[in-house]
């Protein structure tokens, strides 16, 4: 498998676990604590795909893990912050 | 301008790394966002007047709106009636302060039962509830959209019409609650909705409680966090775009994420934050 085509296929992964997650989202609309659960699920998928990605491409190190997972904690803080201006916890 | 562009794009001074996505910084915005969310859970707790859930929904807004429909289906307007209105103010209350978010309350109360003790004798009666919804267009709409909800929007068997719009906790949530009690006095078809049955009505009242008209916080909480929310994933989308498109023209060799990966997440942050904030009707 070329390097091309293996990176295509990562990508498509994720793209394939952001989405589930979304869809995930939108069938619990009505249970907010599920809700908060699969976006951390979500994150912690994200992370996890990241470092197997970089694991593949010989190009993990601790720089690329505290990276995915700082973005993550961001994603993750600034949609808390705004459920909590927007609905409260 | 050197620091916007020490910030945002990658060049010797930051190492050929956007400065805004090196790690401290990132960090500096998690703890910021944290902190920043704890204090305004108790800003919202303990100074509702200054921050809190400002209310643009009105009875008139919603009044209109609902004719709208039914004038575009060719069907009679509804005239606001007081009794509906204090129907749906009581069927609202007893929903914050029993915890719940149906037509029948735990202990079996039904709609009917806050409709007859307002004094409004019916002869049909309907109930649509919205929550989570900021505006009145979108939570008619939202009605409209649903078969039965627009079956209550469009029937001719009413006349009259009550509106209860308020903010107050549902299983821990602030929520913007809309009640609409529908009535019809005139005896056209058989009577579909009068299931009426012996349960001791319990008013009750809550001190979360705030009516549309009286509670106006000084800062609306939902524009405010939304503001910096949308703000803040704007500005990562756009540092790491630039980023990335400078990295790939000059060839420059690094040692970092994919910044394609990490504008894919913030796109899922994003919807995430629409399909969360989405107002639900029943």
């Amino acid at each position: 498998m070329s390097k091309k085509t293996k990176h295509i296929g990562h990508r498509i992964t994720l793209i394939l676990i952001l989405l589930l997650g979304l869809l995930s989202l939108q069938l619990a609309y009505a249970n907010k604590k599920l809700q908060a659960e699969i976006l951390i699920l979500t994150a912690i998928f994200y992370v996890l795909w990241g470092l197997t990605h970089h694991h593949q491409n010989h190009s993990l190190n601790s720089k690329i893990v505290i990276e995915y997972i700082l973005i993550a904690a961001l994603g993750i803080a600034v949609l808390l912050f705004f459920i909590t201006g927007a609905i409260g916890l | 301008m050197n620091i916007l562009v020490h910030l945002f794009l990658p060049r010797r001074t930051n190492n050929y790394r956007s400065k805004l996505l090196h790690h401290h910084i990132l960090l500096f915005f998690i703890t910021l966002l944290f902190a920043g969310s704890f204090l305004m859970l108790q800003i919202k707790r303990n100074y509702p007047q200054v921050l809190g859930i400002k209310i643009n929904i009105t009875n008139e807004q919603l009044l209109s709106i609902t004719n709208e429909k039914r004038q575009q289906n060719n069907l009679s307007p509804l005239n606001i009636n007081p009794a509906l209105n204090t129907a749906a103010e009581k069927k609202a209350e007893d929903m914050f302060a029993k915890n719940y978010w149906a037509h029948i309350s735990p202990t079996g109360t039904t709609p009917w039962i806050f409709i007859k003790e307002s004094g409004y004798n019916y002869v049909y009666a309907g109930e649509n509830l919205a929550k989570g919804f900021n505006n009145a267009q979108e939570a008619v709409d939202a009605w409209m959209a649903s078969p039965t909800h627009r079956e209550n929007e469009l029937s001719p068997n009413y006349q009259d019409v009550g509106f209860a719009v308020k903010t107050g906790k549902i299983n821990g949530e602030d929520t913007i609650l809309i009640v609409e009690e529908f009535g019809g006095r005139t005896l056209a078809q058989i009577p579909q909705s009068s299931s009426l049955q012996a349960i001791s009505f319990l008013p009750s009242s809550s001190p979360v409680v705030k009516s549309a008209s009286s509670f106006k916080p000084l800062i609306d909480s939902v524009l405010f966090s939304s503001n910096i929310y949308l703000v803040l994933i704007g500005l990562f989308i756009i540092v790491l775009t630039l980023d990335m498109i400078i990295v790939e023209k000059n060839k420059i060799v690094r040692i970092a994420g994919h910044n394609i990966d990490h504008i894919l997440f913030f796109l899922t942050i994003l919807l995430a934050g629409v399909i969360i904030m989405k107002g639900v009707v029943i």
